[in-house]
């Protein structure tokens, strides 16, 4: 049994992506060209303080203590 | 998910490139808590819950409306690379929000260059006037995955005094050109060029060309055919096929164009799912979700059209058994 072949195409994107919701839906949909991707390149990258899963208090500057540094936003570990 | 646990899996490569690793996402600490047991991660997951950090960044996904609890909330997913002195270096987002940054592509844009790595499937051929050209599948320590954007990189070495061309070149010369001939479902975005040098031909002008050695990349996913949530058989490996047409030339005289065809054969990895029985979704406390009732609801909402239920059934078992199995089943080299 193949499922990817019974898939409704309404659910499949532009990309050729498969997801839970409509391709309409939108979580799913593209980002514009010119939608906002915050800060720029050259700029100064803005600081926070989050609580880490690991129990720790992360302030991302004094954290990275000198270091190069990702900062990777998704949607969600959860779903 | 699967982006995280490959990011989990590539951790030393950005050890070793001396980058530290941070994820952001509005989740609750205890639902992040769940997930970096059960696989195991050991870089930070940072609770944004309220999704301060996002809102401030201006990179809220403003197409979910506050209506759509539990999803309001969510960032455009992408990353930012920032340098020692603490300014953003480089930082990706991709139109497709289901499309993520492999861990190497990630370390390349950070380091500004192609760190090519033995791991990834590769080959190698040379035409008949001694050009050598490898194609080697880039990202993802070598296996396809939905998902997860991979890079196709041709490497073209050229031997001394031999040139081939960028576009725009004149009517009836040809420009260096890279095409996709399989497999069915392997989508692209436009070659990533290497800067080129100015050429002057008498006659005819100025002609950008490269010498030498050139990499050349593709970035490039799997789409629904190849790789898919919602898929329970996996084909084991894909074959990709690239086609490069080139006319390569010295200062004396031209070659005719050719076309070589590369293929490697890539893994085809499976999917991660969320972790068995773990956590909470953000902003609905009471509501614990697992595996099951995940896909349980894309089956009820038409994703997956089951031909009855009993095979439905029988999908949502085999492929919870899968997700049980560990984080990324065997499929894993490194």
């Amino acid at each position: 049994m193949n499922m990817a072949n019974d898939v409704h195409a309404e659910y499949v994107d532009e990309f050729g992506m498969v997801g839970p919701l409509p391709a309409s839906d939108g979580q799913r949909q593209p980002l514009d060209a010119d939608a906002p991707t915050g800060p720029e390149i050259g700029s100064r990258f803005p600081d926070f303080t989050l609580p880490s899963a690991s129990g720790r208090t992360v302030s991302f500057h004094h954290d990275r203590a000198g270091q190069r540094a990702a900062v990777v936003f998704y949607r969600s570990a959860v779903w | 998910m699967t982006q995280l646990v490959e990011l989990q899996a590539a951790l030393p490569k950005f050890a070793e490139a001396g980058i530290r690793l941070y994820a952001i996402s509005y989740d609750e600490i205890g639902a992040l808590a769940d997930f970096v047991e059960h696989h195991e991660i050991t870089f930070d997951l940072l609770a944004d819950q309220g999704s301060k950090v996002i809102r401030k960044f201006g990179i809220l996904n403003h197409y979910v409306t506050p209506e759509q609890v539990p999803y309001h909330g969510i960032p455009f997913p992408g990353t930012y690379l920032i340098d020692e002195d603490g300014d953003v270096s480089a930082k990706v987002f991709h139109r497709s929000l289901a499309q993520r940054e492999s861990a190497e592509g990630l370390i390349d844009a950070a380091l500004g260059e192609i760190l090519l790595r033995s791991e990834g499937p590769t080959t190698a051929h040379a035409d008949d006037s001694g050009i050598e050209f490898s194609l080697t599948y880039h990202g993802g320590a070598g296996v396809l995955r939905g998902g997860t954007m991979r890079r196709l990189v041709i490497r073209v070495d050229l031997p001394e005094g031999l040139h081939i061309y960028d576009e725009p070149v004149p009517t009836g010369m040809v420009a260096t050109s890279f095409t996709i001939v399989g497999p069915e479902g392997l989508r692209s975005l436009p070659v990533e060029k290497p800067p080129t040098e100015s050429l002057d031909l008498p006659g005819v002008g100025e002609l950008q060309v490269w010498s030498d050695t050139a990499d050349f990349a593709i970035p490039v996913w799997a789409a629904d055919e190849i790789a898919s949530l919602v898929r329970a058989d996996n084909p084991g490996y894909v074959t990709i096929e690239v086609d490069i047409t080139y006319q390569a030339c010295d200062d004396q005289a031209c070659r005719l164009p050719r076309t070589e065809r590369l293929a490697v054969d890539v893994p085809v990895g499976s999917y991660v799912g969320p972790a068995l029985g773990g956590g909470g979704m953000p902003g609905a406390a009471t509501t614990s979700m697992d595996t099951g009732k995940w896909l349980g609801e894309m089956v009820k909402r038409g994703i997956a059209a089951a031909p009855d239920a009993d095979a439905a059934v029988a999908y949502l078992h085999r492929t919870r058994d899968t997700f049980a199995a560990g984080p990324l089943g065997d499929s894993v080299t490194d």
